[in-house]
């Protein structure tokens, strides 16, 4: 199997987990940069192409607020997780469990 | 404010919705600007733009709406509507294309005409299929636009799923299509060159002479070489039918492609000008006592009849051919 493949497989099995984890990191206002910073730092491997795009498609969809701060010298899009988000986020961590107990059953 | 940056925001913002743009790049600008520390280094703001992605699919990552006019779900049945659409309107293309050039080709020479009817049946052809293709394609558009998307159905809905495949070609049929095309074949070439022999006006005293040729003979001597060519189309066919013993579709393709060249040649052949000689009719009329017009509008029926003859048949072959042997490969 050539590496791209392999690669591809790995991006599938991350998608739905990037959601969860960057709402559970949004409980204080972050924007783009800061949260990939903290991300990093956390060890999660995510890419900035990867999660500007998300933090907008999540916005739209309702689970993230987002707010313009044009106080400092640069403006910077601060995002921060909904109501909506909120429950979203408790759902899929109940989910996520599940799935880990399931996968680890059957795989090992 | 940095040029790459900038040219680079603009790739991406220029593949969104007018409405996003300008937030989307005014976003994307901050996070850049914060990835790079220094924004003179060229280096590395390089590296930065590269962890990013192309623009295309940065856009394509930043895009909530659709962007394709037939999703994924629709695709197998607008093919299959598409498949089913193009080989009826290539038929009737073909047909209509065929008509209408022979009533309207400007040439006189045999190949001139034969070369023009092909070209115009061609552009026919394709001018029909491209017109099926646009109105398959928006219609399947519409659908996915607009009808409700709803997946539901039923066991009693399920189509019944089709015979075994008989894409066996008889040998013994295949065997004997061969000898019988060499032999007629070959006859036909050869009564075409001695045509001022062989058909006409006979005089029954005694020996049987042609005493005025129904053709003229300079003009069946003229299709020799076309309707040879048609001859060895057809043999090649009939030896492909033994070698590969199956319907595939090199042999669909060449099967087509030899019953249209000879259509196409046999109406040509029939609808020129100078294929009978104007004394036979002459003759004729002065043999039966009849008008010299009734004479020709005899004959004009009759050549009509053939070639409606051959058209008409020739289709209905294709046609049975395409949808018993090739509704099993296509599965359509």
């Amino acid at each position: 199997m050539s590496k791209i493949d392999i690669e591809s497989f790995k991006i599938e099995l991350r998608r739905g987990t990037q959601i969860l984890i960057v709402l559970s990191q949004l409980s204080e206002k972050e924007y783009g940069y800061s949260l990939l910073e903290k991300l990093v730092a956390k060890n999660v491997n995510i890419e900035a192409g990867t999660l500007y795009p998300l933090l907008r498609r999540l916005e739209n969809q309702g689970l993230l607020i987002s707010e313009w701060d044009t106080t400092e010298s640069r403006p910077r899009k601060y995002y921060v997780i909904s109501e909506l988000g909120e429950q979203v986020l408790e759902d899929l961590k109940n989910e996520w469990k599940e799935i880990n107990n399931e996968v680890i059953n059957i795989v090992g | 404010m940095n040029k790459i940056i900038e040219k680079y925001i603009y790739d991406v913002t220029r593949r969104l919705p007018q409405d996003t743009r300008e937030d989307v790049g005014n976003e994307l600008r901050t996070n850049i600007l914060e990835m790079v520390q220094d924004d003179n280094n060229e280096e590395e703001i390089k590296k930065v733009l590269y962890s990013l992605g192309s623009p295309r699919s940065l856009a394509n990552s930043y895009r909530t709406t659709k962007k394709h006019l037939i999703s994924s779900e629709l695709m197998s049945d607008y093919l299959h509507v598409l498949k089913l659409v193009l080989i009826i309107l290539g038929v009737v293309g073909l047909v209509f294309g065929l008509i209408d050039a022979l009533q309207t080709h400007e040439s006189t020479n045999v190949f001139g005409i034969f070369i023009e009817v092909v070209a115009m049946v061609i552009g026919n052809i394709i001018s029909i299929l491209l017109r099926g293709f646009a109105i398959v394609t928006i219609i399947f558009i519409l659908i996915d636009n607009y009808s409700e998307r709803k997946d539901v159905w039923k066991v009693e809905d399920l189509p019944e799923p089709p015979k075994k495949p008989t894409l066996a070609i008889s040998r013994a049929g295949s065997i004997s299509g061969l000898v019988f095309t060499v032999i007629f074949g070959a006859i036909w070439l050869y009564v075409l060159y001695y045509s001022n022999i062989y058909f006409g006006w006979v005089n029954t005293d005694g020996v049987w002479t042609v005493e005025q040729s129904l053709f003229n003979v300079e003009y069946t001597r003229g299709f020799v070489l076309l309707f040879a060519i048609t001859l060895i189309l057809d043999i090649s066919v009939c030896a492909f039918k033994i070698k590969y013993t199956k319907w595939n579709y090199n042999l669909a393709i060449l099967y087509t492609f030899s019953k249209v060249v000879s259509v196409v040649v046999s109406v040509v052949f029939l609808l020129g000008s100078n294929l009978i000689n104007p004394d036979f009719i002459t003759k004729v009329s002065i043999e039966l006592s009849l008008n010299v017009s009734d004479v020709t509008r005899f004959i004009d029926i009759f050549k009509y009849s053939i070639i409606g003859l051959a058209i008409f048949g020739n289709i209905v072959d294709l046609i049975s051919m395409y949808f018993k042997q090739f509704r099993f490969i296509n599965s359509i």
